[in-house]
């Protein structure tokens, strides 16, 4: 301020000041003159009386006017007096500290991160910086999210040496690439995103003559900075395209939006914002966080890891914990239910996406009792079944989950309806329906059983009913989307199938053996038919992946039956003959032209199926068994390969949605159900109408066709109730 | 009653009384709704027109200027009538002044939503809406004024100096905050820039509470409190002492919103020496109007209207201690920019101004409407103790929150490395954000109570004179 | 005297309280008015482009400055979270200041040079993608809405005529800068900017 200006202000303040102490101390000296009770005036009926004011008020002021004037003094406040105290504000602080990073860092002789990594002092300066400075996009522990890597699982995109890892603290790191749409077709975008998601193990329904061709135009476009997908190039930040890390999201969706829109992916060097030692202080704690994740997965044992490995496989979690071409164990599948819609949740071990916060408590509760730490789990998730397990086994998953890669992939919101959408109803269910008995293993009473083949028994229920959560698709529900314990095994609705009736009694009566149902279960192909929709799921996700023996104790429960699943003495098995003479000319059907323009095209004139187009309909466990819903659903709906054998990929099948009618339909299911599968009710035209019209509400009634591009269509996002 | 609505213009009254309590209701509903906000986001809907920065200047400005300047140009205009023993100046005067007030609300209602602000606290209009108030207000100035001076009475009395003080300050400093460079229709920028309009900002800033919020509202208790008492204002020689020490002292004291800032120190300093004297005049007012109050101890001991004012008071008193408090740059430290200055404000704005007008409500309204009770003493007294728990509630959390993060910012360890990241300190306070809003519910459901109280007494007359008699 | 007069004449009423509720305006106001040049001499500040005025009036419009302050204090545990404390000297062109009173959300001074654009995006789309805790709104349809730049001309021509010192090519150019763009980008664009000027001065 120039002096005039200073004047002026010094000035103007003094005398207000004056003004107002003048003001307080002419009525201070009139106070005596005040009376309390004397009225003054009077103004529509409110009196005002002339009581003194307190001394205290008067004694305060000046007082106070007394201290302004020594802060004045003493402290700026007066225009461009300083003050005699020689006080600036920025001295002023909360705490104190005593000594700083730089004087801590003076006497260290040894700079690598390696080494300051463990020293505490440095490290707490660092978590300070990174929490402050780094945590927004790679989060507090350094384990990243979508687009912002991981820093502590010793992948780097720009290297890994300490050198490296400094150069990108202190300058930054620019990856780009180009974005394809409008350069190449979204066709051609998808065929690619099906060959980079090949390179890695997932649940990808795509036919390898997909991936074949999106190989070609991978290689035309891409291998200058990618090669084959499984090289990286750290000059350029490339990553490797082959293992489980997608920094940009891994599903078919994230890959093909990645490869159209590009990538310009920007780190922010800090020199500018933070001293040397600070940047090496922040290295220090990524350094010490990676050496912690290290040291973690180091303590895992690996055998039981590799248990744990075998057993999540035997309980197909990632079938319900990978959405649709997604990331392994990642989630967000979605569930739909008559409440509203559910999504699996990401249940690797990312601490702010996964369950990487979670303890080994935390972990058992969710699976025994169906707690999650933020409330009740929905009994979409089979806690019911998984109580059953031992503690052993329960460990070795929880091993095995600690080792996956951790998947940054954020947990959909659920959608429930009110009030089911409040967790704590679910205690409720818990208490009604949730049977916390534990399970019985004594041998059943209604067959005899050699030791061993109890022994097989046993250790099949345990696989059935525990992790393999065979009832939670095999059983009906009641309405509040709860098993009926009574009804076990005896098949339910689910995305427009009927997971059969797996019971003793219809597995009996339709001729299944244990060599027929252990090869079905655990290649998807046997004598009596092939898997396919959800089940082809189950035997490519889980079952393929256990042993013969494993299975064959499965097949075995499941043969023999449990208490309420009996065999009753009276039952007879069916007993196929094919078509005889007599069925060429059957007038009640007179359906035999019709199946040789229809199903003997591909399934052969005498049903017996052809490899590899079409399997056998002739004692096929679908044709068999006791509910025709598939078998028509089947003709209404079509097919999908399954690609669970190369070599008996069988071809798709048609849908007959707009090819026949309801009663040629029934003519011709009552036909085949009767020559090939024995079963001699007739199926009516009604019958088919109502599936069909179940169908057709759900969306899933006609939709396979064999076109070029069918395999693209899923049925992923379609509703039936 | 019956004689006084022939002597004086009565009816514009009830028209801003009216809607004052409207937009008292809804100022603050629209604040429980911003509270609902912080604490689960969703409830911003993806939506431009209400997520919180474009809905929170609509609930300062409704409650501001919607709110308490009704209820002010109501009583201020009735009181200068009454206490001058002369009609209004201008009749129709008052009807522009009431329907040119409305319609600047309704204007706000409408372009706060849609984005249009110029950013500045309690002055977010942009300037066609400016020009409006500042019509309007010259217009009440002249009515208010023009009143006084064909008051048939010698003395002007001590309410209506308040009322005064508030005019004209809020007029000087409205216009001098709101100069502003038009770039076209509904967008301007600031004249000032940077520090210099900072300083400009917080000197308005901190006067539209002391002037509105503080000195408006004081007048219409000055008038009100020794009323509903029945009891003579206590000491006239208190009052000049009050109303000179709090016009002189207010407006410096807004620079201490800028303490640490970067405008020069001297300014920061002045603001806070000026803040801390300013505790003075605000005790001795309130000493004034508590003293009115007491002489009536038995009505105190019954009447709830006297307890929300004796509240408003006690308040008073605690927000006017605080606020020098604050100013210390110690506290200011620690506080600035923390929840705990929007619990201040709060307890000030729900305890002082929120009280006293509610006061006002449950003992004029009736009265406008010819009515001496109300339909229900018990819902009064629900409220009472509704009002209470919000406040205190409110209060709480956020001294609690505020406090708390402003520590966790500051918190330093050994070697001067930050102890706390921005999102544990965020993470912290959010249960008490919780609170927050529960306390503010419970308010504005107190709120509700009282306009379904009003409702009732002015609509079933019949029974009301019956219980009265 | 006074205390008898205006209890009893207007006019003294009047006068009196515009002469004693002036004193602050004679010293607080004023004298710092009159310093604009003296400030500007000191000054490191560049103005914003057309894109990046766009992008702060967006700032603006959306309030923006109701969570977040732009005012780094001088003391030490705060320069330490935020960066560079303000220099009375930096802001000349902030027509009006954004420094906000509350702090919701963190203080941008020294944004521009802590995040990824991408990530600026992400945030703004919906900040709990990226900050699982985080209390602020989603704000999808900046991305939606997309500038005309009819305005920025106007808007640069108000500006330049309080004192940034735009050229009129600058200001010819600024429509067709701004054009097409979304709001979400202008502001990002405008969010980057914040401290890059001074960022060479790290003096306290």
């Amino acid at each position: 301020m120039t002096v005039f200006w200073n004047i002026w202000v010094i000035g103007f303040i003094i005398v207000f000041l004056a003004f107002m102490a003048g003001v307080i101390v002419k009525y201070w000296r009139d106070n005596h003159s005040a009376d309390e009770n004397r009225t003054i005036d009077t103004f529509d009926g409110i009196d005002e009386n002339d009581a003194p004011p307190p001394r205290i008020l008067f004694i305060s002021y000046l007082v106070a006017f007394a201290i302004s004037a020594v802060f004045l003094v003493l402290y700026p406040g007066l225009g461009n007096w300083k003050g005699l105290m020689g006080w600036q504000q920025q001295d002023d602080a909360l705490s104190s500290p005593v000594t700083d990073l730089e004087i801590e860092m003076a006497p260290l002789t040894d700079k690598s991160l390696m080494t300051l990594a463990s020293n505490k002092v440095i490290t707490a300066s660092g978590e300070a910086l990174f929490q402050n400075h780094c945590a927004a996009c790679h989060r507090s522990n350094a384990q990243g999210q979508k687009h912002f890597p991981n820093l502590i699982d010793n992948e780097w995109l720009y290297g890994g040496s300490e050198a490296e890892i400094l150069h990108s603290i202190e300058k930054g790191r620019h990856g780009a690439m180009p974005g394809w749409k409008g350069v190449l077709s979204d066709d051609q975008i998808t065929k690619m995103a099906y060959y980079i998601a090949s390179l890695q193990r997932r649940n990808l329904n795509a036919p390898q003559v997909k991936i074949d061709l999106g190989k070609g135009i991978f290689m035309q476009h891409c291998a200058s900075c990618h090669g084959d997908g499984t090289i990286a190039n750290s000059q350029i930040g490339a990553p490797l395209l082959n293992d489980a890390i997608w920094l940009h999201g891994g599903s078919i969706e994230e890959i093909k939006h990645t490869i159209e829109a590009g990538l310009n992916n920007l780190m922010p060097g800090f020199d500018e914002q933070l001293t040397e030692n600070e940047i090496l202080a922040v290295g220090a704690y990524i350094t010490e966080q990676r050496l912690m994740s290290d040291a973690k997965l180091a303590a895992l044992d690996p055998e039981s890891v590799k248990r744990g490995e075998y057993l999540i496989n035997a309980g197909d979690c990632v079938a319900c914990h990978s959405s649709e071409g997604g990331e392994r164990f990642a989630g967000g599948l979605p569930f739909k239910t008559p409440f509203g819609t559910v999504y699996s949740t990401n249940i690797t071990p990312h601490v702010s996406e996964g369950i990487g916060a979670d303890s080994y408590e935390d972990f058992k509760a969710a699976l025994f009792e169906g707690k999650g730490r933020h409330g009740y789990l929905y009994p979409a998730m089979p806690y019911t079944s998984y109580q059953y397990l031992t503690e052993q086994d329960t460990q070795d998953l929880w091993s095995y989950l600690q080792s996956i890669t951790a998947v940054a992939r954020q947990n959909d919101k659920n959608e429930m309806i009110f009030p089911s959408n409040i967790r704590t109803g679910l205690l409720g269910w818990n208490l009604v329906f949730m049977d916390t008995e534990p399970l019985s293993y004594e041998a059943p009473e209604h067959v005899e059983l050699t030791e061993e083949e109890l022994k097989e028994w046993q250790r099949g229920k345990y696989w059935v009913m525990g992790l393999g959560h065979c009832s939670e698709c095999h059983t009906p529900r009641n309405i509040a989307q709860a098993l009926i314990p009574e009804k076990i095994f005896q098949g339910n609705l689910i995305d427009g199938w009927n997971a059969p009736d797996i019971s003793a009694k219809e597995l009996y009566q339709d001729r299944w053996d244990i060599e027929s149902l252990t090869d079905f279960l655990h290649t998807g192909h046997s004598s009596k038919g092939s898997a396919f929709a959800g089940m082809a799921d189950v035997v490519k996700n889980s079952t393929s992946l256990m042993t013969r023996e494993d299975i064959k104790t499965i097949s075995r429960y499941l043969l023999v039956g449990d208490k309420h699943n009996t065999i009753p003495p009276e039952t007879k098995q069916l007993n196929p003959t094919g078509f005889t003479e007599e069925a060429y000319i059957d007038k009640r059907f007179n359906a035999y032209n019709l199946y040789t323009e229809t199903c003997g095209v591909c399934h052969g004139e005498d049903g017996k199926g052809r490899d590899p187009i079409a399997p056998t309909l002739l004692n096929n466990g679908i044709i068999m068994h006791s509910d025709p819903f598939n078998t028509i659903a089947v003709t209404i709906r079509g097919l999908s390969p399954t690609y669970l054998d190369e070599e008996r990929n069988f071809m798709p099948m048609t849908s007959f949605q707009n090819v026949l009618t309801d009663t040629e339909l029934a003519n011709l299911i009552s036909f085949v159900r009767y020559y090939l599968g024995d079963r001699k009710e007739p199926v009516t035209a009604a019958q088919v109408k109502a599936v069909r019209k179940q169908l057709e509400k759900s969306g899933f009634a006609g939709n396979l066709h064999t076109t070029p591009d069918m395999y693209d269509h899923k049925d992923s996002s379609i509703d039936i109730d | 009653m019956q004689a006084s609505t022939e002597l004086y213009d009565v009816k514009v009254v009830r028209y801003f009384i009216i809607a004052a309590l409207v937009w008292a209701v809804a100022g603050m509903f629209i604040g429980v709704v911003l509270a609902a906000q912080l604490y689960w986001p969703a409830l911003n809907f993806d939506s431009e027109y209400i997520q919180f920065g474009r809905l929170r200047p609509l609930h300062t400005s409704g409650v501001i200027y919607g709110f308490v300047v009704n209820i002010l140009m109501g009583t201020s205009l009735y009181i200068v009538q009454r206490t001058g023993k002369t009609k209004l100046f201008n009749h129709s005067l008052a009807w522009m002044v009431f329907w040119g007030w409305q319609l600047i609300l309704v204007l706000a209602l409408i372009t706060l939503p849609l984005g249009y602000t110029t950013s500045k606290e309690y002055a977010e209009l942009e300037w066609p809406i400016d020009i409006l108030i500042v019509i309007v207000w010259v217009l009440y100035a002249v009515l208010f004024f023009g009143t006084i001076a064909k008051r048939t009475v010698h003395h002007i009395f001590v309410a209506n100096w308040f009322f005064g003080a508030f005019i004209i300050v809020i007029a000087l400093i409205f216009i001098l905050n709101n100069l502003a460079l038009p770039a076209y229709f509904m967008k301007s920028y600031s004249v000032f820039a940077g520090a210099q309009d900072a300083i400009v900002q917080w000197w308005w800033g901190h006067n539209a509470v002391g002037f509105l919020l503080t000195a408006g509202i004081i007048g219409m208790n000055y008038y009100f409190i020794p009323k509903l008492a029945e009891r003579p204002i206590y000491s006239y020689r208190l009052s000049i002492i009050h109303f000179w020490g709090l016009v002189g002292f207010y407006t410096w004291a807004g620079t201490h919103h800028l303490v640490y800032s970067s405008v020069p120190v001297w300014v920061q300093n002045i603001g806070i020496v000026m803040s801390l004297i300013l505790w003075l005049p605000s005790w001795a007012g309130a000493f004034n109007s508590a003293m009115t109050l007491l002489q009536n101890k038995a009505k105190l001991k019954t009447d709830y209207i006297m307890w929300f004012f004796m509240s408003a008071i006690l308040y008073y008193c605690l927000a006017t201690f605080e606020g020098p408090l604050l100013a210390i740059r110690w506290f200011n430290m620690l506080a600035h920019n923390t929840e705990w200055i929007i619990g201040h404000v709060h307890s000030a704005a729900l305890g002082w101004v929120g009280m006293s007008g509610i006061a006002v409500f449950y003992y004029f309204i009736p009265r406008l409407w010819g009515q001496n009770g109300l339909w229900s003493q018990k819902l009064l007294k629900w409220h009472f103790w509704l009002a209470h728990l919000g406040v205190a509630l409110y209060a709480i959390a956020l001294w609690v929150a505020g406090i708390g993060e402003g520590y966790m910012w500051l918190a330093q360890q050994e070697n001067g490395s930050l102890a706390y990241s921005f999102v544990e300190a965020m993470d912290f306070k959010a249960p008490w954000l919780f609170v927050r809003f529960f306390g503010g519910a419970c308010y504005v459901l107190g709120l509700l109570l009282m306009v379904f109280n009003l409702y009732k007494t002015v609509t079933v007359k019949l029974e009301v004179n019956q219980d009265a008699k | 005297m006074l205390s008898k007069d205006f209890t009893q004449s207007l006019v003294i009423l009047i006068v009196a309280t515009v002469l004693v509720a002036s004193f602050s305006i004679v010293v607080l106001i004023v004298p710092n008015l009159v310093r604009t040049d003296e400030i500007r001499l000191r000054s490191m500040a560049i103005p914003l482009t057309a894109v990046q005025v766009a992008g702060r009036d967006v700032y603006i419009s959306e309030g923006c400055h109701v969570c977040h302050t732009q005012m780094v204090r001088n003391i030490d545990p705060e320069v330490k979270r935020d960066g560079r404390a303000n220099k009375e000297a930096d802001d000349i062109y902030e027509y009006p200041n954004l420094w906000g009173s509350k702090r919701t959300g963190p203080d941008l001074t020294n944004l521009g040079r802590k995040y990824s654009d991408q990530w600026q995006r992400i945030h703004l789309m919906n900040p709990r993608q990226v900050v699982p805790t985080s209390l602020m709104p989603a704000y999808p349809w900046l991305f939606e809405q997309v500038l005309s730049g009819d305005d920025i001309e106007d808007k640069m021509r108000a500006l330049q005529t309080l004192g940034v010192p735009y050229t009129d090519s600058e200001i010819d150019k600024a429509r067709l800068a701004v054009k097409g763009m979304t709001k979400g980008e202008a502001l990002v664009q405008y969010l980057q900017s914040l401290g890059q000027d001074t960022a060479g001065d790290q003096e306290r």
